[in-house]
């Protein structure tokens, strides 16, 4: 089986705390990975590494069987949303959107007209981005995910902030993107959520993978919580 | 049509570094503060239109643009063109570090040249009075050419020493560095310039404007000695379009273009290292707390820990300590050798010591410190609305800060006075006067900020530099020190005992800092 994410025996510290003691992790085509992790147990780090916001010791991070001196070619094989989205606050939020599809070489569609609707945000798009709140920020990044459509989606806490209609339907495009091919990783502490969404599910825990395997392989008979707990 | 991504991105960083302020008297302030500068250049313009002739008017028109757009250059290149604020926000996705450096640098350039170009209406207007088309517009085409290379050369030499960032111990001293730099520059470029011309041995008896003049005229003939910049001068002053002239501009698009690319160079080469270090948790060191019973020293430990925030803060701090004794320094250097003009060495003036005295406390108030005390605690200001933080205190202890900053600098300074031999033990009352006149100015700067802080802020000089409450606290702390000074040299011109002209002036800042707690504790319930 050929997989779209292999990451094998990554490591990295912060001055002499490591954070990541050898991270192994590989993501099929279509899958929806929950990575799952307590606090400081280091997913926004491999998050970061992944997309090339962080350095790391060693190890290999390997998108489509690309690394990272690829260069532009590796980074187009993903769309990346942060926790704390971090825009230019005067640029509009539709603005934005055509810069990143400029950016993926991605030629105008309807897909971004659809998206906008999809995520009730007619109203504020041609506005400065410095006026959204956290979760219209949230929806923007979506909205430019899923008009860009990369290979893979990656997204650090992407539930944070977003109302319930726009959790319902984030939960919805996640799985006809990925019915049409594409492939998400996200990190979460929303136990039930992932389980709900995820097909597979990594637990982090002491700079390791501890638990990676399908989500109904994992949760038999117990939750992910109990789980995660017991981990 | 797609636009360019390299248009895109350049103009997304135009946009968001120099944005309208928010606060509608921010923008008048604003407005007011351009007009001002208009109209005070049309003054000087028109002097030396009128007392000289159209080819010195270019000439001084040129050197105070090139000047200009130094100083717009250096204020705000640690801001753009240095500053990683972009790099959460663009490193995930695919797009060159030469991409983002390239929009970086074409975007410093931009304010800088279009301000400098805005101010040269009233010579463009003079010009044609005189009916000199033809210089008229060479300097509307050309000097966008010329302040664009002298702005590349300055962010070139400066990003020499951004490409290696990663070597310096702190970002304070990375900092020092590049303000020394920029002093440097400018300084050994008019020190070999006055040298040159041989000012320094002329003795100025003719009054001011005869002075200037004087001046004017020796720099412009220094300048013709000198075959390259007489070439930039010649091409600008003369009224003929020749292939020579023609060479020269071509000459200096290259320069500008070959600037351009490696500066370009050094800040992408390492972007990546560097940004990962300016943006590396791990590099936050602990703080030393000294947690006391004592109120105010646990205010004061706060105040501490916000100006610790940022290396940017910390430099600022330390500049403004040691910039009013090294002007002082530099001042009474040049009085020791003697090496003032007449008109200028005020020495020979009994009152020497006042003069000296109000320019320390000029010095001592320049910084932007205590004019966005509120602005600078960023994302942390919400603390002060939703803990029980009393404000009194946390306006005071931010007046004790500056207070403290401005009073060492000003005994520095009297130290330095001592040690050239001026001292006399009337200067105590002098440095009393001063010191108050410090606190008087600090408890009013930061009112406004107080008010209106700006808040969010991703790059620290934009809640120091870049923010309007500075021009705004002026309004609010200069007043006071202008009228005291006025009343002080009104009561020598009167002739007033100078000792008792001084203790007159020291009760009345007394009284002013009594009035002002009373009012403030008042204002701020």
């Amino acid at each position: 089986m050929i997989h779209l994410l292999n990451i094998s025996n990554l490591k990295k510290s912060y001055s002499e705390k490591q954070v990541l003691k050898g991270v192994n992790l590989n993501v099929k085509k279509g899958e929806i990975l929950g990575f799952v992790g307590a606090n400081g147990a280091g997913k926004t780090t491999t998050l970061n590494i992944i997309t090339g916001m962080l350095d790391y010791e060693s190890g290999v991070v390997e998108i489509n069987g690309l690394n990272q001196t690829a260069g532009l070619d590796y980074k187009k094989q993903y769309f990346f949303i942060p926790d704390t989205v971090n825009v230019f606050k005067n640029v509009s939020g539709l603005d934005w959107i055509h810069f990143l599809m400029n950016l993926y070489e991605i030629e105008e569609n309807n897909k971004l007209e659809e998206y906008v609707q999809v995520f009730q945000m007619q109203e504020s798009i041609d506005k400065p981005i410095g006026t959204y709140s956290y979760g219209m920020l949230h929806k923007m990044s979506l909205i430019a995910a899923f008009t860009i459509n990369p290979p893979i989606i990656i997204m650090d806490e992407p539930l944070n902030g977003l109302d319930p209609n726009a959790v319902v339907v984030f939960k919805d495009l996640i799985k006809s993107y990925v019915d049409q091919g594409g492939t998400v990783i996200f990190s979460t502490h929303l136990l039930d959520i992932a389980e709900k969404i995820c097909t597979t599910v990594a637990i982090l825990k002491g700079g390791k993978i501890i638990l990676h395997d399908e989500i109904k392989n994992i949760t038999g008979s117990k939750s992910l919580e109990s789980i995660f707990m017991e981990a | 049509m797609k636009e360019n991504l390299q248009f895109q991105l350049t103009k997304f960083f135009i946009s968001s570094f120099y944005k309208k302020p928010k606060q509608q008297i921010q923008q008048v302030v604003l407005i007011i503060a351009i007009i001002y500068v208009l109209f005070q250049l049309t003054v000087i313009n028109f002097l030396v239109y009128y007392f000289m002739d159209s080819q010195l008017l270019i000439f001084y028109n040129l050197a105070f643009s090139i000047l200009l757009v130094y100083i717009l250059t250096c204020y705000l290149s640690t801001t753009q063109a240095f500053a990683f604020s972009e790099f959460k926000m663009l490193a995930s996705l695919p797009l060159s570090y030469r991409k983002i450096s390239t929009a970086k640098v074409v975007s410093s350039l931009f304010v800088p040249i279009f301000l400098t170009m805005i101010l040269q209406l009233p010579t463009i207007g003079f010009l044609l009075i005189d009916f000199k088309f033809i210089e008229a517009l060479k300097l509307i085409i050309f000097l966008p050419v010329l302040i664009g290379l002298i702005a590349m050369f300055l962010l070139f030499v400066l990003s020499c020493i951004h490409r290696f960032y990663a070597k310096f111990k702190s970002r304070v001293s990375y900092l020092l560095l590049n303000v020394v730099t920029m002093l440097l520059i400018p300084i050994i470029f008019i020190a070999y310039f006055v040298i040159e011309s041989g000012l320094l041995n002329h003795t100025y008896k003719d009054g001011f404007i005869n002075a200037a003049k004087y001046i004017l005229i020796q720099l412009f003939e220094t300048a013709s000695l000198m075959p390259w910049i007489d070439s930039i001068v010649e091409f600008f002053v003369s009224n003929k379009v020749s292939l020579h002239l023609i060479l020269v501009y071509v000459v200096l698009i290259i320069t500008t273009l070959l600037l351009s690319y490696f500066t370009i160079e050094n800040i992408s080469v390492n972007y990546f290292k560097n940004a990962l270090l300016e943006n590396n948790k791990s590099q936050w060191k602990g703080s030393r707390v000294y947690i006391s019973k004592n109120k105010w020293s646990n205010y004061l430990q706060r105040e501490i820990w916000v100006i610790q925030s940022e290396a940017y803060f910390k430099m600022q701090v330390l500049l403004g300590v040691l910039l009013a004794p090294i002007i002082s320094a530099i001042l009474l250097t040049l009085l020791h050798f003697d090496a003032l003009p007449d008109f200028l060495n005020v020495t020979k003036d009994e009152t020497f010591d006042i003069y000296f005295s109000y320019l320390v406390l000029f010095f001592c108030c320049m910084n932007n410190v205590s004019g966005t005390p509120y602005s600078r605690e960023g994302k942390y200001h919400y603390l002060l609305k939703c803990t029980p933080l009393d404000s009194n205190l946390v306006y005071f202890s931010k007046v004790i800060i500056s207070s403290t900053m401005g009073i060492i600098a000003l005994l520095l300074s009297f130290l330095l006075f001592a040690i050239f031999g001026f001292w006399e033990v009337e200067h105590l009352l002098l440095f009393m006067i001063i010191s108050g006149l410090i606190i008087c100015y600090n408890l009013l700067t930061p009112v406004y900020d107080m008010r209106n802080p700006l808040t969010e802020w991703e790059n620290p000089s934009v809640a120091a530099k870049s923010n309007t409450n500075v021009l705004i606290s002026l309004i609010y702390g200069l007043p006071i020190l202008l009228i005291i000074a006025a009343i002080h040299f009104g009561l020598i011109w009167l002739n007033v005992q100078s000792l008792l002209a001084t203790v007159i002036v020291l009760l009345m800042v007394v009284i002013t800092i009594v009035l002002l707690l009373n009012r403030l504790k008042k204002v701020l319930i």
